[in-house]
């Protein structure tokens, strides 16, 4: 090793060298993109159910119950509303309920994107606390915008109104969430939050800000002032543990933006991966959001059953889970839901039946009722950790008889689904093809995986012994040696046990596509995606040398980091980039790519490495070469009416604009630190803002803080693009 | 072998007093050897895995070089360049003119040559120096 670092140290002399020296984001302790599952379940702790009315029965009539709930919290209707998404506001996490990342706002273009600059930053003071607190910070959250407020969440869940055009302070609101919660958790986020407008004569909180924090909670507080709604719940917060059993902090976390529609607020919530199979279950619930009262429970191991669980027991434990944001036909009255795997990502013997149907799938429900309308399933017995990350983004699908209501789902194997959102059909080809076969006795192999071959796929080029990298034949050798040792044979190369006991995955379990989404311009119809090019090299670790301890156990001086024990499984799992010692990609750049999609064709338009090395280097230098060489991202991207896209996420700390149609790149601006988020766009006072959450990402390894930051023309360009109109 | 062949400059060493170029050299051949060692052990770890030969063989080639560099020979010059050569050839047979790809085979190699071409004067005047000793014996 000291080899290696003399060898680097002469090379960091030639400028050249500091390029490649990418130390990334280095060991993500034994575990990398957020994920989740569940598991088999033993119906334990039978925590008090929700205080609903909810029913045992599927097709039950709620609608007695829910107005007698409603008329209590005194609305004269029983309709409240979502705002439309328009120019002038972004409402979900995506956008809109249909998560296109699409803001009709057209002022800026790339004639003039080139003059933005940035009009304020402010700063939340929700720092990442000191290393010995062990709780790492990742300022995930797109914020929403309704009227004057923008809503900011932080990594430890606080939300900040601020105002959208000065970038002040108007109140915020600390839901204090448990700090062995966020201990125990991957990392610290808030992805969102939700905004929901109570029906007329709503006697408080008219309008709302609803999200789930990472001990459990739900928290419905007004959205004017930041006070709890205290007719939600009890006292403004919905116990979420409810019914799920064994409380361990932070083990289910809630931390992506609830979905409302209909008046129904539907979330799923993270379950922090390869702990064991004993895990809270997957359950994803609908309440009402005026009330929070529990409407329906879709507890996929009780098929038929939509209520809370029996007496004493639980959810199903363990069951695949939802950790990221779910979209939503008001119009169909669906929501769809991106799923992940049972607890224990890399063990799936003794899946059950509906386990095995819903894992890794995108599946409909009935947003009054929580039945399952459809189910696609986009990996088979998934063994890689390829949960869906990505929102789905509903589209009108441009078909030969008019527009088809489709939604397409981005996948960490970097597949794009284009389905039929009413009733699940595929729009675009998806085949199935052979894969290879073979793992841990008592686990199977699908026999084939499906791929979306009429759409462009990402990070499937097959490795070879020549396709490793490094800054010297030193480490390309280390690399090299890795490589030969491992299994490897492309795509959904099976989990391995055995001496070496490791294997490949590429793409790896960052993407691919994950939890940034992707995003849709219905003018140029265009879809852009970034993508990681990233492989892991994953370790099965037999059970008796697993020194791990799952969630809950870990001594006081592990807190913070999380092994993967896969307590219930054979093994354990040791997984982690494929990376050199000296922290270098084992793979030549890019790693990262920004693309373009023409819809309906499918046709790949463009494709460009995304972001530059130049706040990475050796020995934590920042190297200061600005080439896009195309590093790692997570986030994603906003796209507006005036075919500009906006997009930060790479490891490097920039903003960045591209022309929609073309890919070329029209601006950056430098970032006060990681910008691994998804920007927003919406009018203010008749002008048109871009915001970025940007505060760093742990496992990225990029500059932390702790701002939120707002690009726009300058007022005399605005006003005179405005009155050209 | 006898007094006056290839072992001599190592025992004249004893009684010699060195310039700075020469001790620059003698480091330089140290480090190119050492930068050898795991190249040419991984490296027939990996031929034994199966891989490619490329690591063994350029690792042998760095600690000849290495050693007679630290001899003062001009002939480590030559095995470095030699290998320097292999490199390139090998690195474009593999990935061809990518060059990203080219990086681990081109750079560090290129910044070694450099290195080693900058030794010439001292090859050259150790060189001529050994060989007036050797004549004077």
């Amino acid at each position: 090793m000291s080899l290696a670092i003399e060898l680097r140290r002469g090379l960091v002399l030639g400028a050249a060298l500091t390029l490649l020296s990418l130390p990334a984001f280095a060991q993500a302790p034994s575990q990398q993109a957020p994920q989740h599952q569940p598991s088999a379940s033993s119906g334990s702790d039978a925590s008090p159910t929700p205080s609903t009315g909810a029913q045992d029965q599927p097709g039950a009539d709620r609608s007695v119950a829910v107005p007698a709930s409603r008329e209590a919290a005194g609305a004269d209707t029983p309709v409240g509303t979502v705002p439309e998404h328009d120019a002038t506001n972004w409402v979900n996490y995506g956008g809109s309920n249909a998560a296109d990342h699409f803001s009709p706002a057209d002022q800026i273009t790339p004639q003039n994107v080139g003059k933005l600059e940035k009009v304020w930053e402010f700063h939340t003071g929700d720092k990442e606390p000191p290393a010995d607190q062990a709780i790492e910070y990742a300022f995930e959250n797109a914020p929403l915008k309704v009227g004057s407020n923008l809503y900011v969440c932080t990594p430890s869940q606080i939300v900040i109104d601020v105002d959208p055009a000065t970038g002040k302070e108007k109140w915020r609101f600390d839901p204090k969430v448990k700090k062995e919660a966020l201990q125990n958790i991957y990392h610290a986020a808030c992805r969102g939050v939700a905004y929901w407008q109570a029906p007329e004569g709503t006697q408080e909180c008219r309008t709302r800000i609803i999200y789930g924090v990472s001990d459990g909670r739900m928290l419905a507080i007004d959205a004017e002032d930041g006070t709890p709604c205290t007719s939600f719940g009890e006292n403004g917060t919905v116990d979420m543990l409810a019914g799920i059993g064994e409380k361990v902090p932070g083990f289910f976390s809630p931390n992506s933006a609830p979905t409302i529609v209909d008046d129904v607020v539907v979330m799923g919530h993270q379950v922090v991966d390869n702990q064991a199979l004993d895990a809270p279950s997957g359950v994803v619930r609908g309440w009402d959001a005026l009330t929070g009262k529990m409407l329906w429970a879709w507890d996929l191991d009780r098929p038929g059953q939509y209520g809370p669980p029996p007496e004493g027991k639980s959810f199903t434990r363990g069951t695949p889970n939802v950790w990221t944001m779910i979209a939503a036909d008001k119009e169909l009255g669906l929501i769809y839901l991106p799923m992940g795997n049972r607890a224990d990502d890399y063990w799936g013997g003794g899946r059950t039946e509906q386990e095995e149907k819903y894992t890794a799938s995108l599946t409909a429900l009935d947003v009054k009722t929580g039945e399952p309308r459809w189910t696609f399933q986009t990996v088979h017995h998934d063994i890689w950790d390829y949960d869906l990350g990505s929102q789905p983004t509903l589209v009108d699908w441009p078909g030969k008889d008019g527009p088809v209501p489709a939604v397409i789902q981005a996948s960490k194997q970097g597949e794009i689904f284009v389905l039929d959102r009413r009733n699940g059909r595929p729009l675009m080809p998806v085949e199935e093809k052979r894969v290879p076969q073979g793992t841990s006795e008592g686990d199977h192999t699908a026999p084939t995986q499906p791929f979306s071959t009429a759409m462009p796929a990402f990070s499937q080029d097959r490795l070879t012994g020549a396709s490793m990298w490094g800054v010297s034949p030193i480490d390309q050798l280390w690399c090299r040696i890795q490589f030969q040792k491992a299994r490897y044979e492309g795509t959904f190369t099976p989990p391995v046990e055995g001496k070496s006991g490791s294997w490949i995955e590429f793409p790896g379990d960052n993407g691919g596509m994950d939890w940034g989404g992707i995003s849709y311009d219905p003018i140029n119809k265009v879809l852009v995606v970034n993508t990681n090019r990233m492989p892991d090299l994953k370790v099965k670790v037999p059970r008796e040398e697993v020194k791990a301890k799952p969630i809950g156990q870990r001594p006081e001086g592990e807190k913070g980091s999380l092994g993967g024990p896969q307590v219930g499984a054979p093994f354990g799992i040791n997984s982690g980039k494929f990376l050199s010692p000296i922290g270098v990609p084992c793979i030549a750049p890019p790693w990262g790519y920004l693309s373009g999609i023409e819809i309906p064709s499918g046709k790949l338009l463009w494709k460009k490495p995304l972001g530059t090395p130049a706040d990475q280097g050796p020995f934590g230098i920042s190297s200061h070469i600005r080439i896009p060489i195309g590093t790692p991202n997570n986030g994603g991207s906003v796209v507006t009416a005036g075919g500009v896209t906006f997009i930060a996420a790479a490891l490097d700390d920039y903003i960045r604009a591209f022309d929609t149609r073309t890919g070329e790149q029209l601006w950056e601006a430098r970032l006060p630190a990681g910008g691994q988020a998804n920007p927003i766009s919406f009018t203010e006072g008749g002008r048109q803002y871009i915001v970025l959450a940007a505060g760093g990402h742990h496992f990225m390894r990029t500059k932390l803080g702790d701002s939120v930051v707002a690009y726009a023309l300058p007022e005399n360009t605005a006003a005179a693009t405005t009155n050209g109109k | 072998m006898t007094d006056g062949t290839t072992t001599y400059p190592a025992r004249s060493r004893a009684h010699r007093s060195y310039t700075a170029g020469q001790w620059l050299l003698m480091a330089f051949g140290v480090i190119v050897g050492l930068l050898g060692v795991p190249l040419l052990f991984g490296g027939a770890y990996l031929i034994y895995l199966g891989g490619s030969a490329y690591y063994a063989i350029a690792g042998a080639g760095l600690i000849a070089a290495g050693i007679l560099l630290f001899m003062g020979s001009m002939a480590g010059l030559w095995i470095y360049a030699l290998t320097f050569l292999l490199s390139l050839v090998w690195g474009i047979a593999e990935v061809g003119f990518d060059g990203w790809a080219l990086i681990p085979w081109t750079v560090g190699p290129a910044i070694l040559m450099i290195i080693a071409l900058l030794f010439i004067p001292v090859l050259r005047s150790t060189g001529r120096r050994v060989a007036q000793e050797e004549w004077a014996r």
